[in-house]
């Protein structure tokens, strides 16, 4: 498929490719044609589309079609993620693969519905409330659109979790070349079910190795499991018993945080002999690699390190890739994910940082590089 | 556009709802399908449904495409004063601007090539439908800048516009290609 469209449709079209058969969702700008291509498309697909009363409920929606076996997503922008944030903590509590799309822009509240921003990265991390691991992904090409959507999806059937595909309204909006292969081509993964005919779950379910996945049952398997957004034993029914809930703290946590190496993904450049790197994602990494590009014919050792699972941090190939070197990091929020780099390089260090609704040119990253060479 | 760099970039401001954000989307299209070339439309518009200042970038090059906005514009509609004044930026010292006669003050700067065409009263009166405005702009950026002939967008446009209104979107495209 060679095909001029904007992200919001690249994302829809990449979902039904992943087997995403069930969206529910209320639209909001920028993200409203994501939903729009969905309407048109899934239902072709034999999938099922609704348009719900409101964000909290079409996130409510999606969760109860994963428990009955769909692969489902919803998509949003940033006062609609601010509603889903209480359902997302439903679905990290009950393990249930979804995928959430947020298309920022600027906020907080109704902000700048029509411009771009990366201010919701820390949302994405830790919007819903109490300890949770969740998954992040940050594309920022159009063909990186298509397959990171995929792997959005992978990621939430293989390790029962919700995971947040971030787009900025830039990427939603920009129509432009997308040249991937049209189907078949792309592996799918599946949530592993239980074997039918068992008298009890409980082995399956909680009795896991630290680092695994839950494995449970959809709704119509013919199993008697309880589906609970209370603290749960090996049955899925309330527990208060510090010792079980110890356990399933520890088994949510793993299942995401031992699997890290797996479920990062990182686009590394020009970094070994470089004296000063660039560190960006989404849309602003595109003038990043423009930049360094730029400053390379211009004889300037720079690279860029551009992660693409921004959750959980690529914190130990960040330090391995960059060392001591110079960072610049750039990004469309007051400084976000520099509080991260620092953490994971155990130092400071200075960035570009825009939350005026315009975006980062690949000039003022240029600039910045010859600042600090 | 020189066969060495292949690179060009495109604005077109106006007022929401004009209909110049279908111009960018159908020139970026049909530059990948007739050209094989890459190209990036990339639209700005207010909350305001209607009425709000909006504008389209497209890019359009040999290469990816990673920077997604226009920063050296060769060539500039704009049917609109306040759109006109607000995006007039970056624009290249020999750009052609475009400008709609009835819609935008006088403008004579010898840095550029200004053409200024009644393009919605055109559109409405002559053409017969103020909608293909979006045909007639392509037509106009078409034959001034030399992105895509007659022949490329005769057989384009038909296919890109709504059914029943493949004849009116014609036209648009003939007059537009006989205005300048």
């Amino acid at each position: 498929m060679r095909k001029v469209m904007p992200g919001n449709e690249n994302v829809a079209r990449a979902a039904i490719a992943a087997g995403c058969r069930f969206f529910a969702g209320y639209p909001i700008t920028p993200s409203s044609e994501l939903a729009a291509t969905m309407s048109a498309l899934l239902p072709k697909a034999g999938g099922t589309f609704i348009q719900m009363e409101d964000e909290i409920a079409s996130m409510a929606a999606v969760i109860g079609a994963s428990i009955a076996g769909k692969k489902v997503m919803t998509a949003t922008s940033g006062p609609g993620f601010s509603l889903k944030q209480e359902h997302i903590g439903l679905a990290c509590m009950m393990e249930i693969p979804v995928v959430i799309v947020n298309v920022m822009r600027g906020g907080p509240s109704t902000g700048l519905p029509t411009h771009p921003s990366q201010g919701d990265v820390m949302q994405a991390r830790w919007g819903t409330h109490g300890d949770h691991s969740i998954i992040a992904l940050t594309p920022s090409l159009p063909n990186e659109i298509y397959t990171e959507t995929i792997r959005a999806f992978n990621l939430a059937e293989q390790y029962r979790s919700p995971v947040i595909l971030l787009l900025d309204e830039i990427l939603a909006h920009t129509y432009e070349v997308v040249d991937v292969p049209e189907s078949g081509g792309y592996e799918t993964a599946n949530r592993k079910l239980p074997p039918k005919g068992l008298d009890r779950l409980d082995f399956y379910t909680y009795n896991r190795n630290v680092g695994d996945p839950p494995i449970l049952p959809n709704f119509f398997m013919g199993y008697n499991f309880h589906f609970e957004s209370l603290t749960h034993d090996e049955m899925g029914f309330p527990t208060t018993d510090p010792k079980k809930v110890d356990l399933l703290v520890k088994l949510r946590e793993a299942k995401i945080e031992k699997n890290k190496e797996k479920i990062w993904e990182n686009d590394i450049r020009m970094v070994e002999n470089a004296d000063v790197v660039v560190f960006a994602y989404g849309s602003v990494a595109r003038s990043g690699i423009q930049a360094v590009e730029k400053a390379r014919k211009d004889g300037i050792k720079a690279g860029l390190f551009r992660p693409i699972t921004l959750w959980p941090f690529p914190d130990k190939p960040l330090r391995e890739a960059v060392g001591n070197k110079k960072v610049i990091v750039a990004e469309m929020n007051t400084g976000l994910i520099k509080r991260e780099v620092e953490r994971a390089l155990r130092r400071d260090v200075g960035g570009i940082f825009k939350a005026n609704g315009t975006p980062i040119t690949p000039e003022e990253i240029l600039g910045r590089i010859k600042e600090e060479k | 556009m020189s066969q060495e760099s292949k690179h060009y970039e495109l604005r077109f401001s106006a007022v929401g709802g004009q209909g110049l954000i279908t111009t960018g989307v159908l020139l970026a299209e049909a530059m990948v399908e007739y050209e094989g070339l890459y190209a990036i439309h990339s639209p700005r518009y207010t909350a305001q449904v209607r009425g709000g200042p909006t504008k389209v970038d497209v890019i359009i090059d040999n290469k990816p495409i990673y920077f997604p906005k226009t920063t050296s514009v060769d060539f500039y509609l704009s049917t609109s004063q306040q759109s006109f004044k607000a995006y007039f930026q970056d624009i290249k010292d020999d750009a052609i601007v475009v400008l709609d006669s009835n819609l935008v003050d006088e403008f004579n700067d010898p840095k550029y090539k200004v053409y200024r065409l009644p393009l919605i009263e055109i559109a409405a009166k002559k053409i017969g439908n103020v909608v293909t405005i979006s045909t007639l702009s392509l037509a106009v950026t078409s034959k001034l800048t030399g992105l895509l002939s007659l022949k490329e967008l005769e057989d384009f446009v038909p296919k890109s516009v709504p059914r029943g209104y493949e004849e009116i979107n014609l036209k648009a495209v003939r007059v537009g290609f006989s205005l300048v």
